[in-house]
């Protein structure tokens, strides 16, 4: 990871570290507070309900109660069975009367059960307030609960007829009995155990929020809402087993809401933290990093040779010190290297001209020597002076045609021409080269492997590098085959050069091959294993190559007759625009100056 | 002022003090009126669509038959001059000359064959036109002059004198049927129109009743409401009860009742929930018959006196069924029972909704069928088995077969088999009961359930009168 991310990251990490961790403990605090009031206001309704519930219950045993102990309707009844005259006229006078007599004592059911003993007459309705067709049905097992049950509640399921449809309903129920003489008359009355009912207990205030439920307490699916809860009433069947539950929960969906919204603040806050941090550490990082960058730039540039490279500066404190550092570094390099540079110009001339001496001297000793002959054999009268002036000229002539070649040779080098691009046919060039070189001793063949695309390149010095190559592979296959067997193949094939179309030009010989230790030489001016050899040839072919954006390479061939190959690669684009210069560039001045 | 007129005046005077104590020997005391609550909205006063009590109270009010049969079975002409000449199957009537109607003018020939035609669209009592024959699909009734009705008969040798002493087939001669009707029965009638009925007397003779001048029906109102203004005095009667709370009443109280020869039906709808005989049978034998007598009815098992229980299936009650029962909204009495019946069928596990529907949407919905179990109250247009039995298959939707029988009304045997083959289960006999002033005379019910409004009359020593 760069420095400039680093920088970042730690930005992003000192801020939204801090907003992220103090927001989860307000957000812990916040739900610690909502419930600590959840649950005190839990208790406090449900303290109420459970008084309410009490009231209600205590109201209406005083009611039923008080049925059994002289109300005008019961009395009636009892005067009326002591009497015999309870008829189907009375009952139905009863039938009418009771529903609204259920309503005045605020109940929902209401039942007066015939209590006489006998199995005609025990537990048969004389009227039931919440349904008038009950009159006359068979309650007996209601009559022994009231009995049995005493003044106790109990639960049972009750069928209660409302707008012309029966509802299967639970109920919670008390009775007495009225007695006198023979008359027996059982009252039971209650109420529907419904949301009604728990509405009627007046407690439901949000969030807390009551229930009926079944003995098990479970909450319907949509009203458990995850919150607290806890039971208002445990309601009982005769047995004393649950048989319903008021039961008081805290709708949690109000603070899971709030919790919603304050992840949803805590998140917004966290985000707008980051971005801020993340722009803030960007903007710090470029601050920070820029001289940085900019020496890196400017160090890369020395590295590839500009030494002229400089910073300007606008930072202060040790960034300014470490560039001004670095401006006197490259200025102590450019001084190093131009000093370098003349040293390596001195030594090239001197290699130059140690070379060209070289190469001076080798005819000047024959030429020399024979001049010498000429004037010894001249000043004794030889005999056969005419033979040696003859030898002795000629001799001189050749050498002196050498030096002329030499000298032409390293003019050609020097006075090397800038490519002039045109888009050609390797193939054409190749060919027609082959044919300057065919009826030879040496056989020579070219092959055109596939497609190959046209290249932009200098006609002329595509053939020179092309006549070059090959010269030289005939002459090194001749010199091990003589005047047969020698063997010259030109093989053309396309090749991709960094993405770029390209012609792979391969030349290849059967000669003795090249030594690896020669092969890194064999590019370098004058540098030539041929006796009569100047040493400029592949170096004029590696620059051609070179300014041809191209590439040269030399290498054995693999197999037991051996020779070698050169590979030449040249893209389709050719030379750029401005042809490099090669490595011999450095010492061109001093030539031309000559 | 003139010695003569004084001597005159004086004369007059001592003549009516000399005849006041033999004023109980001239019989029931003419003059008063009555306020009765009305037991249910009166939606109608058409004889020929009159079901309930009520209902059959007010149109014998109102109407007149061409001919009466009485209690001994002896039929009286009563807007014919007399019985009907029949020569094969024809049988022409000649009507009393001078019998007015309540319009004041004579009755004629056109008024009966209108009236009697009008009553083929009358679900009830269509039924009855079955003796007649039909020409281009309407009763085969003619007027020959105005004085003289012909009727051809779908058979020789009926008694269209019978058959004309139907109550439906009383002569309705014009004005607004339902609510104002033109009749030439004792009273003039009208609605109120919020179920009211006010009777005002018409056939006024010094020996004869009707003796009351008025007869006012007030709107139902809730129980407590009637029994606390009976109390008070403002009514002179009471469906309900004696006194507000059921103790002695602070007036003299007298109660006339009657068990009725009008059956009441539980109809089922054998095309849907109830299509199995075995639901069926289940549904009918839940019911409790005596458990229905609370509510004004009096338990039967058969149609009346003679004839045989119609024949049910043997079933089991579908425990979980949830029947549908449609009752008229305008009538406590059919909500009462679907009430009681609702409590007996809970018991064996069946749900039964009672819904109650205006008449109109009643019959849209038998119509449509979108129902399980209805009441239909039988209102025998004539005594015997025969037309009891006729109007019970009308009333269960059974036309043509009461209109086959109407041709047969007086063969028992038929209307036995009839009365066997009858898909319904008859609930009771409905009993009905009046709480009244004890000063009022002749108040009661006749053998069809109908007050006996023309005969009733207030004691001479009225104790109080209706304020």
């Amino acid at each position: 990871m760069s420095l400039r991310w680093r920088i970042v990251a730690f930005m992003l990490l000192l801020s939204a570290g801090p907003v992220g961790g103090l927001g989860y403990l307000f957000r812990e605090r916040t739900i610690a507070d909502a419930r600590a009031q959840q649950a005190e206001r839990l208790a406090a309704i449900t303290e109420a309900a459970r008084r309410r519930v009490h009231e209600r219950r205590q109201a209406e045993r005083r009611a039923i109660a008080r049925l059994c102990e002289g109300d005008f309707v019961v009395d009636r009844l009892m005067l009326d069975l002591q009497a015999g005259r309870f008829g189907p006229m009375e009952q139905d006078e009863l039938v009418q009367r009771l529903p609204n007599l259920m309503r005045s004592m605020g109940l929902d059911s209401l039942m007066l059960l015939d209590g006489r003993p006998g199995r005609r007459h025990y537990g048969r309705v004389f009227a039931a307030g919440h349904f008038a067709g009950r009159a006359g049905a068979d309650e007996g097992a209601t009559a022994r609960a009231v009995e049995e049950a005493g003044e106790r509640w109990f639960v049972r399921d009750l069928h209660v007829r409302q707008g012309g449809e029966t509802h299967e309903m639970q109920a919670i129920l008390t009775g007495c009995v009225a007695r006198e003489g023979d008359a027996r008359v059982i009252a039971v009355g209650g109420h529907v155990l419904d949301q009604a009912y728990v509405a009627a207990l007046g407690a439901d205030v949000p969030p807390v929020r009551l229930f009926l439920t079944g003995p098990d307490g479970e909450l319907p699916p949509d009203a458990a809402r995850g919150g607290p809860r806890e039971d208002v009433h445990v309601f009982e069947d005769l047995r004393g087993a649950p048989s319903a539950r008021v039961v008081a929960s805290v709708d949690d969906r109000a603070l899971q809401a709030r919790m919603r919204e304050l992840d949803q603040q805590l998140l917004y806050a966290l985000g707008v933290t980051v971005v801020i941090a993340f722009l803030g550490g960007i903007v710090a990082a470029f601050w920070l990093t820029g001289p940085l960058v900019e020496l890196e730039s400017a160090a890369a540039r020395v590295a590839s040779g500009d030494m002229s490279t400089t910073i300007t500066i606008h930072s202060g404190g040790e960034v300014r010190k470490a560039l001004m550092a670095f401006n006197h570094m490259t200025g102590e390099l450019k001084h190093a290297q131009a000093k370098l540079i003349r040293a390596e110009r001195i030594a090239a001339w001197r290699d130059i001209a140690r070379r060209i001496a070289h190469e001076i001297k080798n005819p000047l000793m024959p030429i020399q020597t024979s001049i010498e002959t000429m004037r010894k054999t001249h000043a004794r009268r030889h005999p056969e002076f005419d033979e040696i002036f003859e030898e002795s000229t000629v001799t001189i002539l050749e050498e002196v045609e050498r030096l002329k070649r030499i000298v032409t040779e390293f003019s050609r080098f020097a006075r090397m021409p800038r490519p002039q691009p045109v888009e050609l046919a390797v193939e054409d060039v190749a060919r027609h080269t082959v044919g300057l070189h065919s009826g030879g001793a040496v056989e020579v063949e070219l092959h055109v492997e596939g497609a190959l695309p046209r290249v932009r390149a200098d006609r002329e010095q595509l053939t020179q590098v092309l006549v070059n190559l090959v010269q030289n592979a005939a002459d090194a296959a001749r010199a091990r085959h003589g005047d047969g067997g020698g063997r010259v193949e030109v093989v053309l094939s396309p090749a991709e050069v960094e993405g770029d179309e390209a012609v792979r030009v391969e030349v290849i010989d059967n000669g003795p091959g090249i030594p690896p230790e020669e092969q890194a030489k064999i590019f370098e001016p004058y540098y030539t294993t041929k006796s009569g050899g100047t040493g400029l040839g592949l170096a004029i072919v590696h620059r051609i190559v070179s300014d041809h954006g191209g590439s040269i390479d030399v290498g054995a061939v693999d197999g037991p007759e051996g020779g070698a190959v050169f590979e030449i690669l040249l893209t389709r684009a050719g030379p750029p625009m401005e042809a490099s210069t090669t490595q011999t560039d450095a010492a061109l001045p001093l030539l031309r100056r000559r | 002022m003139d010695r003569s007129l004084i001597g005159a005046a004086l004369a007059i005077l001592a003549l009516a003090v000399s005849a006041a104590p033999a004023r109980g020997a001239l019989g029931p005391k003419h003059g008063g009126a009555i306020t009765l609550p009305a037991p249910e909205p009166a939606t109608t006063l058409d004889p020929a669509r009159a079901e309930t009590a009520f209902e059959a109270t007010l149109t014998e009010a109102l109407f007149d038959r061409l001919y009466e049969v009485r209690d001994d079975g002896t039929v009286e002409a009563v807007l014919a001059a007399g019985p009907p000449e029949i020569a094969e199957d024809v049988a022409r009537i000649r009507l009393r000359p001078g019998a007015l109607h309540h319009g004041t003018r004579p009755i004629r020939a056109r008024h009966v064959v209108r009236s009697l035609q009008r009553t083929s669209s009358a679900p009830l009592a269509s039924w009855l036109l079955g003796a007649f024959a039909t020409e281009n699909g309407r009763p085969a009734i003619r007027e020959v002059d105005e004085e003289t009705v012909e009727i051809r008969l779908a058979r020789r040798g009926l008694r269209v004198d019978i058959v004309l002493a139907a109550t439906p087939l009383a002569i309705v001669v014009g004005g607004n049927v339902r609510g104002r009707p033109l009749g030439t029965g004792a009273f003039r009638g009208r609605l109120d129109g919020r179920g009211g009925v006010e009777l005002r007397i018409f056939r006024s003779a010094p020996d004869r009743p009707p003796w009351v001048n008025r007869v006012r029906f007030t709107p139902p109102r809730p129980r407590e409401e009637e029994v606390r203004a009976f109390e008070l005095g403002r009514l002179d009667g009471s469906w309900w009860s004696r006194s507000l709370y059921g103790g002695q009443p602070v007036r003299p109280v007298e109660t006339a009742t009657a068990t009725a020869a009008s059956p009441v039906l539980l109809v089922p709808n054998r095309a849907r929930a109830l299509r199995d005989d075995d639901a069926w049978g289940g549904v009918a034998s839940a019911i409790d018959r005596a458990r229905l007598e609370r509510v004004g009815l009096v338990a039967r098992r058969s149609l009346g006196a003679g004839l045989p229980a119609p024949r049910l299936p043997r079933g089991r009650a579908p425990r979980g069924a949830r029947l549908r029962m449609i009752v008229r909204d305008d009538r406590p009495f059919e909500r009462r029972v679907g009430e009681a019946l609702a409590g007996m069928l809970d018991e064996r596990g069946i749900a039964l909704q009672v819904d109650r529907l205006s008449p109109d949407r009643l019959d849209a919905t038998v119509a449509r069928g979108d129902w399980d179990l209805r009441i239909a109250l039988v209102r025998p247009p004539l005594p015997g088995r025969g037309p009891l039995v006729g109007a019970a298959l009308a009333a269960a939707g059974q036309t043509d077969r009461a209109r086959r029988l109407a041709t047969q009304l007086g063969d028992a045997e038929v209307a036995a088999e009839a009365a066997r083959q009858l898909d319904v289960l008859v609930l009771g006999q409905e009993r009905v009961l009046l709480h009244h002033r004890a000063d009022l005379r002749g108040f009661g019910f006749d053998g069809m359930g109908r007050l006996t409004l023309a005969d009733a009359s207030f004691a001479r020593s009225r104790p109080e009168a209706t304020r």
